[in-house]
């Protein structure tokens, strides 16, 4: 398997779930966990509230999990554990701390895993420059999220659609990116890693 | 976990102890035929932007009966107001309604009876008055359902007064009452700074905060109290004298609208000294319900108190017939002031409504060198009969007559009070109980006393601007605020030519460079439909002189469902789920706009929000009762649209989503270029 397709079997849903039935049906709403419909949990960031969106969110996943991929094995079983934990602990997370909240829909907060994740395997190289770029991403990743918060806006309003931002998805995100760039899963040998070490050859 | 059950078991003891408190509207089972609902649940939340209302109303019904039933819940359409949107919980899902030329939604919702499918209708049964039917609920089944309107508030220069109708009664031989929480939250935005928000109905039951200087919010809950006064709320606003308000809202891929509020101020600065008053008075058998005499009197009272010496006046009452106090003008001095209180305070309500032969009698009263101001108050005027001979009369009045209307409660006729004044160029004027009757009659004194200006007209060059609406645009009133909506082609600066004649023989002639913003989010959409709305208005009003309608029901349907508002030839149709609107071929234009507002209100809900996280720190706002105090900073970005907030069942309206934007993906970029660098300098290495 290359390393393009798999970010696009991850991909893929985000392009599926754009028709205006499945999405509604998809998008987090604490009122629908309720009642009985647990797949939102998950199928919540595969969802987008405008092609715009899903253009900038796809644009971002693929690049971000291209940078992942690119650091051998290990970034690719942190891309795994990256997607899972963000995918899991973002919905809670904003049903707890966004009483208001309604809907949720987007792989943005998975994104910021991936871009947390990334600024963290960039910057562990023995580079100067590298080490600077990662430092000045992760600077600018929570300088956005601090102007979001303090706001409410976004901070590129032509990009955001008029939907209103989800901080605490991107915060809780990149919170899940770090801990996968540093606790990549170790599986039995013969599995994962072996068939990725077969697959960079 | 046993402090929940602790709140829990409070709230319940508390929902179920309070009293039945009565609502807005009335709710039977079975059309009218019998059964008992209840309704357990009313919140309300508005929002005002810029001087447009929009009222969003959740209710919850209960069906207390051991069979199912059909639910028929009607309720009067607040004064001018359009109804936007109805939805209705099925299976748990909010289903978005559509509108429906009305015959076509009566026939599909019997349709449905027919298979105990789940289908709602919302139809207008006349000029005031919606009926809602859902069908079936079932035995002890509880039905959510919410309903939106929009409309433009009473303005009185830097006064803005908010009228939630509770004091009503469509059927009076049925009651309607809530078991469980009543509440009312009302969000304020104003271009204009708002230096004041108060309850004149219910003062100190309001909790007030004031979010900077152009946000203000008012809220109240209750499970039990006295709701049988409409609820009042004014707001103030620091505007300069006077002020043209320019916004706009461009859906995507559509021309653009725009509202442009003219408020004149000290072009109409003059006074006018020595007027005629001729006050008319109902005091028919309707009069005496729900306080209405007594609110008519208290704002005569008022009125007559705030004359000069150089007027003068005269008070007739009518009923079945009239009966006049002085038989001439009398001078407004203080004795005649005096007795006019003492021949008002010892009427009595009942009897019949004619308004011809009290009208005939006050043009009587006409001199030839002053002008004569006809004050009528009522609650009624609804008979189509006595309609018909009254605007004849109208065009029957002396010279320099001028006829003012003072509508009194909720189910007076407002389109047809609006037309006479607007035909004899008075002012119409709409009273409730629990309005603040001083404020009200020097509001309307001011605008007598200053000089009118005729023939106004608003020209705007420059944005290739379209379809104005109204196309007859009224007399300019001090401190009137007169509404212009348009549709635009190109967004930038125009030129706003405003040419009107002031009594007195002097010219208003003014030109002001404005500005239609780029608004390609549609961050006003209310504009939108009222602009629709008061197209539909005008189109009826036209047919209605002509006396056929036959020639813009078409026009009328086309706009309703385009727009979807409900109105006399469209109806709100709610379905079971998306595949029956499909096979209906009923295309989801509303569910697409609702979603669309949804939006949008969502974001400017997350800036109030975050203005009311704000409040403990720094110095303002300040929260206390009844009263706001100016305090905070400006709030920053687009006005407020409608704020649909449900409190009562943990559910917000707050739509998120990520914004991965070009700034992060520039970095993103720059991280992928440096991984691709490494990966290559790996490779060769």
């Amino acid at each position: 398997m290359t390393r393009l397709p798999r970010a696009w079997l991850v991909a893929l849903p985000a392009l599926l779930f754009q028709f205006p039935g499945w999405a509604g049906r998809l998008q987090l709403g604490p009122a629908d966990l309720v009642r009985g419909e647990p797949w939102r949990w998950v199928t919540c960031h595969w969802t987008h509230w405008s092609p715009d969106h899903l253009a900038w969110d796809l644009g971002a996943f693929l690049l971000l999990a291209a940078v992942c991929e690119s650091q051998g094995p290990r970034g690719r079983r942190a891309l795994f554990t990256a997607v899972a934990a963000s995918a899991l602990f973002i919905p809670p997370v904003l049903w707890l701390a966004s009483p208001a909240l309604n809907g949720y829909r987007g792989l943005s907060g998975i994104d910021s895993a991936l871009f947390v994740m990334a600024a963290v395997l960039v910057g562990r190289e023995e580079s100067g420059g590298r080490r600077l770029l990662a430092v000045l991403a992760v600077a600018g990743f929570l300088a956005k999220a601090v102007y979001e918060s303090a706001t409410g806006a976004a901070l590129f309003a032509e990009s955001a659609g008029s939907f209103v931002p989800a901080p605490l998805a991107h915060l809780t995100g990149g919170a899940c990116g770090l801990f996968a760039a540093y606790n990549p899963p170790k599986l039995r040998k013969g599995g994962f890693d072996a068939q990725e070490a077969r697959a960079d050859g | 976990m046993k402090t929940s059950r602790w709140m829990i078991l409070a709230l319940l003891v508390l929902v179920g102890a309070a009293p039945a408190a009565r609502a807005a509207g009335l709710l039977v089972a079975d059309g009218g035929f019998g059964g008992v609902l209840e309704i357990e649940e009313h919140t309300v939340q508005v929002t005002i932007n810029n001087g447009v209302a929009v009222t969003e109303v959740n209710q919850v019904f209960r069906n207390t009966e051991n069979r199912q039933v059909e639910a028929l819940y009607t309720f009067p359409v607040p004064r001018g107001a359009s109804v936007a949107n109805f939805s209705m919980w099925i299976n748990g899902q909010e289903m978005v309604g559509e509108v429906v030329e009305k015959q076509r939604a009566r026939q599909i919702y019997e349709s449905y009876k027919q298979t105990q499918k789940d289908p709602g209708l919302l139809e207008q049964t006349d000029f005031k008055t919606f009926e809602m039917r859902i069908f079936p609920i079932a035995a002890q089944a509880e039905q959510r359902v919410r309903i939106t309107y929009y409309q433009e508030l009473d303005f009185d220069h830097d006064w803005a007064t908010y009228v939630y109708p509770l004091a009503t009664d469509t059927r009076a031989d049925l009651d309607s009452r809530t078991r469980g929480r009543f509440g009312l939250n009302l969000d304020v935005r104003s271009e204009v700074p708002i230096t004041e928000l108060e309850s004149p109905s219910h003062g100190d039951d309001f909790v007030v905060v004031r979010h900077g200087e152009h946000v203000a919010q008012a809220s109240l809950e209750t499970a039990g109290g006295d709701l049988n006064r409409d609820l009042v709320l004014a707001y103030h606003l620091a505007r300069p004298r006077t002020g043209i308000d320019l916004i706009a809202s461009k859906p995507p891929g559509e021309d653009g609208y725009f509202l442009l509020t003219l408020t004149p101020g000290e072009e109409l600065e003059g006074k006018v000294e020595g007027m005629d008053y001729a006050f008319l008075l109902d005091v028919s058998g309707s009069m005496g319900e729900d306080g209405k005499l007594a609110l008519s009197r208290g704002s005569l009272d008022a009125f007559i108190d705030e004359l000069g010496e150089s007027d003068r006046f005269e008070v007739i009452v009518f009923n079945a017939g009239p009966e006049p106090l002085f038989r001439e003008l009398r001078p407004a001095a203080d004795a005649a002031k005096t007795a006019a209180q003492g021949f008002l305070g010892q009427q009595r309500a009942r009897g019949g409504t004619f308004l011809e032969p009290a009208l005939r009698g006050a043009y009587g009263y006409k001199s030839p060198d002053r002008p004569l101001n006809v004050v009528v108050l009522s609650d009624g005027m609804t008979d189509p009969v006595e309609k018909s001979v009254l605007l004849r009369l109208l065009g029957e009045r002396p010279e320099g007559t001028r006829v003012f209307t003072i509508g009194i409660g909720n189910e007076v006729d407002r389109a047809l009070l609006e037309q006479i004044a607007e035909d004899t160029g008075g002012l119409a004027a709409f009273l409730s109980r629990g309005d603040d009757f001083d404020r009200q009659a020097k509001a309307f004194r001011r605008k007598l006393q200053r000089p009118l200006a005729t023939n106004l007209a608003i020209e705007i060059d420059g944005a290739d601007v379209y379809d104005l609406e109204p196309q007859k645009l009224p007399n300019l009133f001090y401190g009137m605020p007169v509404r212009v909506y348009g549709r635009y082609r190109n967004a930038g600066p125009v030129k706003v030519h405003i040419r009107a004649d002031v009594v007195g023989g002097q010219t208003l002639d003014k030109v002001v460079d404005q500005e239609i913003p780029e608004d390609d989010k549609a961050t006003n959409p209310e504009i939108e439909r009222m602009w629709a709305w008061h197209r539909v208005q005008r189109l009826l009003k036209e047919a209605d002189r002509k006396g056929s309608r036959s020639g813009v029901v078409d026009e009328i349907v086309r706009l309703g469902e385009a727009y979807s508002i409900v109105t006399e030839y469209t109806s709100f149709l709610v379905l079971e789920n998306d595949a029956e609107y499909q096979r209906w071929r009923i295309a989801r234009r509303n569910a697409e706009r609702i979603e669309r507002d949804r939006r949008e209100q969502g974001r400017l809900r997350a800036e109030l929000d975050r203005l009311r996280g704000r409040a403990p720190e720094g110095v303002g706002p300040v929260e206390k009762q009844a009263k706001a105090e100016p305090a905070g900073n400006p709030l920053r970005g687009n006005p407020l649209t409608s704020n649909p907030s449900q409190p009562s069942n943990n559910r917000g309206d707050l739509d998120m989503g990520g914004a991965f934007d070009p700034l992060t993906a520039g970095l993103a970029a720059a991280l992928a270029g440096a991984a691709l660098a490494s990966r290559r300098r790996r490779s060769r290495g």
